[in-house]
């Protein structure tokens, strides 16, 4: 059997999401579900409960410790945000267990990905979307295939970093090589096993070359994603298996209008918003 | 002893002997770099017109690590050119992590 072909057999095999996720998913999906019925389900999970609020109350939300329940995170920052983290909270537990690989830790990959959360939500933010739901999600979720491949491709990954360290080249270049498939086909793979919602989809798989979208909403958030990716590269924030600072792809610039200044004003904020939001969701 | 030379005349080989800085302010080639084929992309985007350099050149220890520093620095991180102000901006935020990781 290739190694492409196991990987997806690997993929089939994957546990769902923890019960809790799929508790509150189904309550919100649920018109009838009132915010009090919600905020019961959370509280069954103690452990959700309190990071739901740490990360509610961090700078990247703005409420700076005023959410003290369950009940006022669902108010204020809304059902879907608070789905999201809980997303977060779920897949980060299912895939955080020690992978001995060289120089690529679980643990290192997850801070990358928050980084590139926290950032994504900020620039959107920053020029003027108002609808902010997603993107912190999509930015955790982006590189889900490079976790799928830590896990499951083990010793053949190995061999990925170490063409990637040979040919200072971006990791997809050598996963394609040696495992015939790439990151991004993975997590599509799975995102598809997860019913994560399509726009997400389109972000894992289209956030290295921005090629396609099928709405505009789509093309912000993947080029949103495509930029935070490579500023966390730049800002050094976690590891996601490479060095190399990857160019960004032009097209990106006619869809974000982003204003020139913008990005070195807000790079404090994106260092101390994941410094906040790496030690709550991880510690 | 040092001399201010117009860009046309920087070739490799030669030893910085100030920073070179954008217009920013930021360092973009360290002082004591040996000037290699990568600098004049650097020099160029940048708009640089001139550079200062040693004009006593010893292939001493120190100029020797400050060239294989640069090998291993900017140009492996970084191997695009900026193509409007935003990428600049995003260039100039890498040199100046990665300057400031050079100088701990």
């Amino acid at each position: 059997m290739k190694i492409n072909e196991k990987l997806i057999n690997s993929i089939n095999k994957l546990p769902t999401l923890p019960t809790i996720f799929t508790a509150i998913t189904e309550a919100i999906e649920d018109p009838y579900t009132t915010n009090t019925k919600l905020a019961n389900i959370i509280l069954t999970d103690q452990s959700t409960t309190l990071k739901i609020l740490k990360v509610a109350n961090s700078p990247l939300y703005g409420f700076h410790g005023k959410i003290d329940s369950i009940s006022d995170a669902i108010l204020y920052i809304g059902r879907n945000e608070v789905k999201d983290i809980v997303f977060t909270l779920s897949v980060i537990s299912m895939f955080s267990k020690e992978i001995k690989i060289k120089g690529f830790r679980p643990v290192d990959f997850w801070a990358h990905s928050i980084a590139v959360g926290v950032i994504s939500r900020n620039v959107a933010n920053a020029i003027g979307e108002k609808k902010l739901e997603n993107y912190f999600l999509s930015g955790v979720l982006h590189d889900i295939g490079k976790i799928i491949f830590l896990e499951y491709a083990g010793e053949d990954y190995k061999k990925v970093f170490e063409l990637v360290k040979e040919k200072n080249c971006l990791i997809k270049e050598a996963e394609k090589e040696i495992l015939g498939i790439t990151h991004e086909e993975v997590g599509k793979l799975l995102a598809e096993k997860w019913r994560i919602p399509e726009s997400i989809q389109d972000v894992i798989l289209f956030h290295d070359n921005c090629v396609k979208s099928n709405t505009s909403n789509n093309n912000l958030l993947i080029s949103i994603v495509h930029l935070s990716n490579i500023l966390s590269h730049i800002l050094e924030l976690g590891y996601s298996g490479y060095d190399i600072i990857p160019k960004p792809n032009t097209l990106i610039w006619d869809t974000l209008k982003i204003k020139k200044g913008t990005l070195t004003e807000l790079k404090e904020k994106f260092i101390n918003d994941y410094t906040s939001t790496v030690k709550l969701i991880m510690l | 002893m040092n001399e201010n030379i117009p860009i046309e005349n920087v070739v490799k080989g030669l030893i910085v002997a100030e920073p070179v800085v954008n217009r920013y302010g930021q360092v973009i080639i360290n002082k004591d770099t040996v000037i290699n084929e990568s600098h004049f992309r650097v020099l160029k985007i940048w708009g640089i017109k001139s550079v200062v350099i040693k004009t006593l050149i010893n292939e001493n220890k120190e100029s020797k690590i400050s060239s294989e520093e640069v090998k291993n620095g900017t140009n492996s991180k970084i191997n695009w050119l900026p193509s409007n102000e935003i990428e600049e901006e995003l260039y100039s935020l890498a040199l100046e992590i990665i300057n400031k990781k050079e100088s701990i």
